[in-house]
């Protein structure tokens, strides 16, 4: 009964919302004239709303060819922050959950690891770890970035855990690395405050677009984030398989 | 190099930016716990200063922009563009307000941390999230992005739910985590719904710049979506009934400090609802609608809360209950000023009602975080929230006895403290609204009164029980925690003028002025949004007089009233013939000639006083209890009903012009 109830509810909401959504106006709506006067600069420029102008100024604003990047590391950069902060949130709430759970009584059984799987762990581990960081640096030319580059780098060493039953991860120095990734993202950040800028902004050369050592101080903020990343998920995965003996 | 100046504007960003730093460092600590916590106390410590320095800022130069990485970080408009691209902080005297009720409690919450906690492990990563706590709560308010909004809601609640699982030996911390985790996360996800609304329908995602395209598209059927789903979320999240089920269950389980923290959460939330129909609807909503949507779950809050209270035996549970209770005033007096909104009535007893909805805010985050803070003492010192256990307390624990007085009195509206204040202004104002409504707030603020008396009674008061003869009053810190609350409650009580001329009001002003909060931004308002309210007179001409709506309350002279009384009462009983003897047989409880047992039978336990009243009810209590499940899914459940609800109703009598 209440299962039919709930199902026929979440039914309705769904017709509703769709049927307003089908009559909704289409996505670039906004660019109606009736918005224009509100504008105190209006007249210098036509309308343009925020996604136009990432496109068309995010490479000429921030020096990174990859206006993803640019969006996610110096326009919302703010939010990247806080985005970094929520996973670290989530680290230490698993830690706070799992840390009196530690399998003490019961041993696990001493298994060996299977050959297959660690010779071929080892001749990949490389190459994954290569990738996560090449990802990561090269954030603001190709597709990708701190967040992607460092769940590449957590895989490596969930690998390494099925691989090798015995594998630990150093929770201390996992823990060192994720808080000083953070801290240094932050610290990049007010440094731009204390220069009498603004947070976040922009204070290295931008450089050529397209090439390596461009776009000022997105490559720096995206190493950050992926040692950061790679470490918290890296962390909540040893936690959850039952962390330091 | 940064100036004086800069470092003005800058406040904003440092005060969430400190301590969330601080969180990255703080988690490192494992070996030196102490040190960790001694810290994050010091911190938060800092942050009050520098939040009562940003509410000065503001009180002296305006709202206060801050534009995170653009050149100028008041310009909102990069000079390429004409809409704001970046996130920005937008600091109204509404913001600082709220983040001034943050930092205080964060304040006391960290002092009294430092011996609640010393018990256990892992403080180091208490600290740590105890300033995310502090920096989610900062930038909510604090913020005047949307998305940006949404961000610090996640680091909020995940923060919070990490803290209300901390006490992992507890079986009760996991479950009410669990819960809270995932109503959490489908509030998080529908808000999130709802952000995305916006953007496909304007391309940005400032609150100011959205505010102007509704005033100017008004309400379509999309943005009553998005309104509807923002009043749920944030409703849920302020603890709104029948949305309130998870608050139980975390209040209790989190450690006291956690729960003062949790409560001034709630309260971020509610300046959330508040912000999102003041400043991003306004009038382009029929607002008696919107208004009385608010009024109705601020009321169903002030009842059940108030019911569920009284049977309650679990300390901390019964003040979560009256947590959302209280809530619940402070929805009527700005539901009340939303429903007057754009009307003539804003003028006469809308701001007045707003005024008093706001006041209750920070009166409540002071009262009901000392009461939890009295209840963490409790749990300190005997090691049970149950108090059919407790018994005699007073005698042992003098200072926590006096600082529970001060905490349950304010939250019963008794003067001359601070509660009396914000719900006079309530009733006085409510009650040209709707008469009923200030009928039913005055009858809540007795039932209130009732359940701590239950509280005083059979915690503190009675004989002097066996099991606690070697209770001991707790440490100095928890002493100081609660004394910085009490300090503050007698201080509001006393000067309530004061702090409505200087805090509340022009908190009030700035909620209900959306072409102001929006010229901020864009330098011009569309002319839908061009209407602005004055402020009333709040101060009296004889000294400490706080003119309410039709009346007035000065809590000096009610103090100086009540002195001369009682010395007159003084007087007449010295007049008398005193024939009560201590040490005699006199002093034994009369129990119709048979002889007293034991000390502890004779003490009427929690659950034994309001028999009657429970009895004579059964049959309201009983549908109550019977929702009351238990089970996440319900509570889910509860949630997407009331979305739909208001759905309904906004989208049948919302529309600007409807009647309701």
């Amino acid at each position: 009964m209440r299962r039919a109830v709930s199902a026929l509810l979440a039914l309705l909401i769904f017709a509703y919302l769709f049927g307003v959504l089908l009559k909704a106006p289409i996505p670039g709506d906004y660019r109606d004239e009736r918005y224009n006067y509100y504008s105190p600069l209006s007249g210098r420029e036509a309308n343009e709303s925020v996604p136009d102008h990432y496109v068309e100024r995010g490479e000429e604003e921030t020096g990174s060819q990859n206006i993803v990047t640019s969006i996610v590391v110096l326009y919302r950069g703010f939010d990247t922050l806080g985005e970094v902060t929520v996973l670290f949130t989530a680290a230490t709430g698993v830690a706070f959950l799992l840390s009196t759970q530690r399998s003490k009584g019961e041993k696990e059984k001493k298994k060996e690891p299977n050959f297959m799987a660690s010779t071929g762990v080892g001749l990949v581990l490389p190459f994954i770890l290569l990738v996560g960081a090449y990802i990561f640096v090269h954030g603001h030319l190709t597709p990708g970035g701190g967040f992607p580059g460092g769940a590449v780098i957590a895989t490596g060493f969930v690998l390494m855990l099925v691989a090798y039953p015995r594998f630990q991860l150093r929770e201390k120095k996992v823990s060192v690395v994720e808080a000083f990734s953070g801290l240094a993202f932050a610290v990049i950040g007010l440094i731009s405050l204390i220069m009498g800028l603004t947070f976040l902004e922009n204070y290295l050369p931008k450089g050529v677009a397209g090439t390596l050592l461009s776009a000022g101080i997105i490559p720096l903020i995206y190493i950050a984030i992926g040692f950061k990343v790679g470490s918290e998920l890296s962390a909540i995965v040893s936690h959850m398989k039952g962390g330091e003996e | 190099m940064i100036t004086w100046e800069q470092f003005q504007i800058s406040l904003a960003p440092l005060v969430v930016l400190i301590p969330l730093l601080t969180a990255f460092i703080l988690a490192l600590m494992k070996k030196w716990p102490r040190v960790a916590h001694s810290i994050a106390t010091a911190v938060s410590i800092v942050v009050e200063a520098m939040v009562i320095l940003l509410f000065y800022t503001v009180r002296e130069k305006g709202t206060l922009l801050y534009v995170f990485g653009q050149k100028g970080a008041t310009d909102a408009i990069p000079a390429n563009s004409i809409v704001p691209i970046r996130i920005m902080f937008e600091v109204d005297a509404m913001s600082a307000f709220m983040a001034l009720t943050a930092a205080t409690v964060t304040m006391a919450a960290s002092i009294y941390s430092l011996s609640f906690i010393k018990k256990h492990t892992g403080v180091e990563k208490y600290s740590s999230v105890l300033m995310l706590m502090l920096a989610g709560m900062l930038g909510l308010v604090l913020t005047g992005d949307i998305f940006n909004l949404f961000v610090f809601f996640e680091i909020l609640s995940i923060a919070s739910c990490a803290l209300v699982a901390f006490r992992t030996e507890r079986w009760e911390s996991g479950e009410a985590a669990f819960k809270y985790m995932v109503v959490s996360t489908i509030g998080g996800l529908f808000l999130l719904l709802a952000v995305g609304i916006y953007y496909i329908q304007y391309g940005v995602l400032n609150i100011a710049a959205i505010a102007t395209y509704i005033s100017i598209t008004g309400a379509t059927r999309l943005n009553l979506i998005a309104l509807a789903i923002l009043i749920g979320v944030f409703a849920m999240k302020a603890g709104g009934v029948p949305m309130h089920f998870w608050t139980p269950d975390a209040y209790a389980a989190a450690p006291a400090p956690i729960t003062i923290m949790l409560k001034t959460a709630s309260l971020t939330y509610l300046y959330a609802l508040f912000r999102t129909t003041f400043t991003l609807y306004s009038i382009s909503v029929d607002v008696r609608t919107v208004g009385w949507i608010i009024i109705i779950i601020g009321l169903l809050s002030m009842l059940i809360g108030v019911t569920m209270a009284i049977p309650q035996h679990d300390v901390k549970r019964l003040m979560a209950y009256h947590a959302i209770s209280q809530t619940g005033y402070m929805m009527i007096g700005v539901g009340v000023g939303m429903a007057t909104l754009g009307t003539a009535a804003i003028n006469t007893y809308g701001l007045k009602a707003m005024e008093g909805g706001i006041f209750h805010i920070i009166n409540n985050a002071m009262y009901k975080g000392l009461l939890f803070l009295t209840a963490g003492a409790l749990f300190y010192a005997t090691g049970t929230r149950d108090l059919n256990k407790m018994g005699g307390l007073a005698r042992r624990m003098p200072v926590t006895t006096i600082c529970f007085m001060i905490g349950a009195l304010a939250i019963a509206g008794i003067p001359p403290f601070n509660g009396y204040a914000s719900k006079l202004l309530i009733y006085e104002s409510v009650y040209e609204f709707n008469p009923y409504l200030a009928i039913i707030a005055m009858l809540v603020s007795i039932l209130t009164l009732a359940s701590f008396v239950k509280v005083f009674h059979s915690a503190f008061l009675g004989p002097d029980l066996p099991e606690y003869r070697k209770v001991k009053e707790v440490p100095t810190s928890m002493k100081v925690g609660m004394g910085v609350l009490s300090g503050i409650i007698i201080a509001f009580g006393l000067v309530p003028h004061l702090v409505v001329k200087y805090i509340v009001e022009p908190a009030a002003l700035a909620l209900v002025n959306q072409g102001g909060y929006i010229s901020t931004v864009l330098g011009t308002a569309p002319p839908q949004a061009h209407w602005a309210v004055s402020g009333g007179v709040t101060e009296g001409a004889f000294f400490g007089t706080l003119l309410t709506n039709s009346g007035a309350w000065n809590s000096l002279l009610w103090i100086i009233v009540m002195f001369v009384l009682f010395l007159v009462a003084k007087f007449i009983y010295s007049l008398g013939n005193p024939t009560y003897n201590k040490g005699t047989e006199q002093i034994k409880p009369f129990l119709s000639g048979w002889k007293e047992s034991s000390k502890s039978a004779s003490h009427v336990r929690a659950s034994n006083l309001y028999w009657g009243f429970l009895n004579s009810l059964s049959g309201y209590y009983r549908p109550l209890r019977r929702g009351h499940t238990g089970i996440v899914n319900d509570y889910v459940g509860w949630f997407v009903l009331v979305v739909s609800l208001i759905l309904i109703l906004l989208t049948t009598l919302g529309i600007k012009g409807g009647v309701i």
